[in-house]
């Protein structure tokens, strides 16, 4: 074989003389198949020849015009024959070819130093409670809420399943007094001399007229009028309120917050800062939870004319100032007391100690979930990204007298129709009948199809206050159909029933417990 | 509500009530004791020759800045002998770095406690927030620390590009994290307070693997 000039030196080079020639193409003359150059972006060498024959000649050109070596290779499998199959058609040196502008990852890089440590834990950071440790002494099954562990539920000795210890938490709340570490809420610090205007342009409902010492329940809206998340907001003082949101849209809420302030509201005074790592707050909640209270904050009138529901102060609890909203998830008469976070572990461990004589119970976030059911609050499960203010019966809640992120889109027509879905609440016919999540409904006798979708159920739950199964889930018409009997059908767990719509507020639906 | 069922709930609800308010509980309040503050991590500092990651006990407050009060905040905090500096430059003074956050907000970070009196001074200025509580604050330092920090974060750390009293909001082992340089081989970090654990245990693993 004759030595020859390799193809990456033009004419004049002076470079070593090997007996190679280049082949960069497998001409097959029999069939007219594509050659393949850049595996990842499907280039072909029909597609370069083309290329050039459109004058595309520039090696910038090419590249822009194929996409060759603009996947996440950047050219390393294909750019070389690409350029050549160019320099071939062009009848130039690779050389006088040139390359194009190749980005990271060019040199290799492992798959592990992508990863780098992010291996077992260190793959997400834990959060933990103010009080975990003492959770942890307590022997509480935990549960991961994104980053956060929360105590699921504390098993007692002789407990075989965590319904016993569900059951048993629900039940010593209701009838006594419970305890439950909340601080995982998300909780934002608003300051400013436009802070009530701010509240009332984020909220759909109104905020301007909040007094002093008094907390709200909000709902917030996207800007396409779909409900993502609702919390209580307490005014501390003319200018300065507290926000809690849900645990898993606490960083959605601020930064939807941030961004009304600097691209909405940019002529507002007002002033954001998280402050859910800053706290420790805690439900105590149960019919004791007024006299255990009480003690903490001897100085304080806790009655109900002095403090009612939805009343919150600045309070001290031993030395520590701390911070007391008389809120209520559970639905019992209730109040969530928050100190400086360092001090959670401390205040939890005080006051499991004074609870003693009322038989005080931590409760964890599925004794939680169940009360919440109970008393027909909606969470996560019920606001899907498709839940409007009316599905959750709140379409009344969205101000007509103000405008609000989203309150405009949110009166489109089709999110206003009759016929929408709505929030209620469900129960077997059969108590014993276990009824799941996901469920359809569907008229009774009818065969089980899209045609005769009715809606589904969000969240169930064994009521231990109840003594059966009781459910929330959206019901087409289901404000206009309560005592109505629906086939519940779960082809997926085969345990179908019939259930019959009831309200949505199972446990004391007047509030006389929770406003006593 | 169907009727049936609004009576069921009344039943039921009564029923508890009613059995709580029964059982009488005597009251014998437990005497009060102050709460006694827990700090993060303490005690888990790692001390080597080439490398130390101990950890902090500050006094955070942040600071925000009402609009339209530039001048007075000024005035009125030059009177204490402060001031707030633009990001990337820190203040310092006594035992006090004041940080920049974000356009209308900067952190005072202090060893003590603010007085009572300059507290009410500064709160008359602007809006505060305590935040003590929601940070933990490390110190790292030795001749180690940039080869620690690079496995962590991404910023660049050449003294060109982020020279002594410098501070930066990035992330470090994937936690957002503030940052100062206090010397050439000597930082202040202070990151989320939920999270501490796994903040000292990222610090500590890249102190380990580059000791070695």
């Amino acid at each position: 074989m004759p030595k020859k000039r390799p193809p990456h030196l033009s004419a004049g080079d002076k470079g070593q003389i090997f007996a190679i020639s280049e082949f960069w193409q497998v001409k097959d003359k029999k069939s007219n198949t594509r050659a393949w150059v850049d595996l990842q972006n499907d280039v072909t060498v029909k597609d370069i020849e083309q290329a050039q024959a459109e004058g595309f000649e520039s090696v910038e050109h090419l590249k822009r015009y194929t996409t060759l070596g603009m996947a996440t290779d950047q050219g390393k499998t294909a750019n070389v024959l690409g350029l050549a199959v160019l320099a071939q058609a062009t009848g130039r040196a690779i050389s006088e070819v040139g390359t194009t502008v190749f980005r990271p990852p060019y040199s290799p890089v492992s798959l592990g130093a992508f990863g780098a440590r992010s291996t077992g834990q260190d793959y997400m950071a834990k959060r933990l409670t103010p009080s975990h440790g003492w959770a942890v002494e307590k022997n509480a099954v935990f549960v991961e809420v994104g980053q956060w562990l929360r105590a699921q539920w504390y098993p007692k000795k002789g407990e075989a399943t965590w319904r016993e210890s569900v059951d048993r938490e629900v039940i010593a709340t209701r009838k006594s007094v419970g305890i439950c570490d909340v601080s995982t809420l998300g909780k934002i610090d608003i300051q400013g001399r436009d802070a009530a205007r701010f509240l009332n342009f984020v909220y759909a409902n109104g905020f301007a007229k909040l007094a002093v010492g008094r907390v709200r329940y909000g709902l917030m809206l996207r800007e396409d009028g779909i409900c993502y998340d609702d919390g209580t907001t307490a005014r501390l003082g003319e200018n300065h309120f507290v926000m809690t949101t849900t645990t898993v849209n606490a960083g959605l809420v601020y930064r939807q917050l941030e961004f009304a302030r600097q691209c909405l509201c940019p002529d507002f005074d007002v002033h954001l800062i998280s402050i859910t790592d800053a706290w420790a707050q805690f439900a105590i909640a149960g019919p004791h939870s007024r006299d255990l209270v009480g003690e903490l904050v001897a100085d304080l009138d806790l009655s109900n004319a002095a403090f009612p529901f939805m009343a919150c102060a600045n309070v001290q609890v031993g030395g520590v100032e701390a911070r007391l909203f008389r809120i209520s998830f559970s639905g019992e008469l209730a109040y969530e007391l928050a100190v400086p976070a360092q001090f959670g572990g401390a205040f939890i461990r005080d006051i499991m100690k004074r609870g003693k004589k009322y038989k005080i119970t931590p409760y964890g976030v599925e004794a939680l979930n169940v009360m919440r059911i109970e008393k027909g609050h909606f969470t996560g499960a019920e606001l899907t990204g498709q839940t409007t203010a009316l599905n959750l019966n709140l379409a009344r809640m969205v101000s007509v007298k103000k405008d609000s992120v989203g309150a405009v889109l949110s009166r489109r027509e089709a999110m206003m129709a009759e016929g929408s879905m709505r929030l209620c609440g469900v129960r077997p016919v059969d108590p014993e009948h276990q009824l799941r999540a996901g469920a359809h409904f569907i008229e009774t006798g009818s065969v089980p199809s899209l045609d005769g979708d009715l809606g589904w159920v969000t969240s169930v739950c064994w009521s231990p206050s109840f003594g059966r199964y009781i459910a929330l889930g959206f019901i087409k018409d289901g404000d206009k159909r309560g005592g109505d009997i629906l086939h519940a059908w779960d082809g997926l767990h085969g345990s179908s029933c019939d259930v019959e719509i009831v309200s949505p507020h199972f446990y004391d639906p007047e509030g006389t417990i929770q406003n006593g | 509500m169907v009727k049936a069922v609004k009576k069921t709930v009344k039943k039921v609800v009564k029923k508890t009530v009613k059995k709580s308010v029964a059982k009488a509980v005597k009251k014998s309040v437990v005497k009060s004791e102050p709460l006694q503050a827990v700090a993060i991590l303490a005690g888990e500092d790692l001390v080597l020759d080439s490398c130390s990651v101990r950890v902090l006990s500050m006094n955070i407050m942040s600071f925000a800045m009402p609009r339209g009060q530039k001048t007075a905040v000024a005035k009125g905090l030059k009177t204490l002998g402060l001031s707030l500096p633009t990001a990337p430059k820190i203040f310092i003074k006594d035992g006090v770095y004041i940080v920049q956050t974000q356009p209308d907000q900067w952190f005072f970070i202090s060893d003590v406690p603010p007085k009572k009196q300059t507290l009410k001074q500064i709160s008359a200025l602007g809006y505060c927030t305590d935040q003590s509580h929601g940070w933990v604050g490390v110190e790292l330092s030795g001749v180690d620390v940039l080869s620690v920090l690079e496995r962590l974060c991404p910023l660049n750390l050449s003294r060109q590009a982020f020279a002594i009293n410098a501070s930066a909001r990035t992330s470090l082992d994937h936690l957002g994290v503030l940052m100062i340089r206090l010397g050439d081989n000597r930082f202040y970090l202070f990151s989320a307070a939920s999270s501490a654990e796994s903040f000292l245990h990222g610090i500590k693993t890249a102190i380990l693997a580059v000791s070695d």
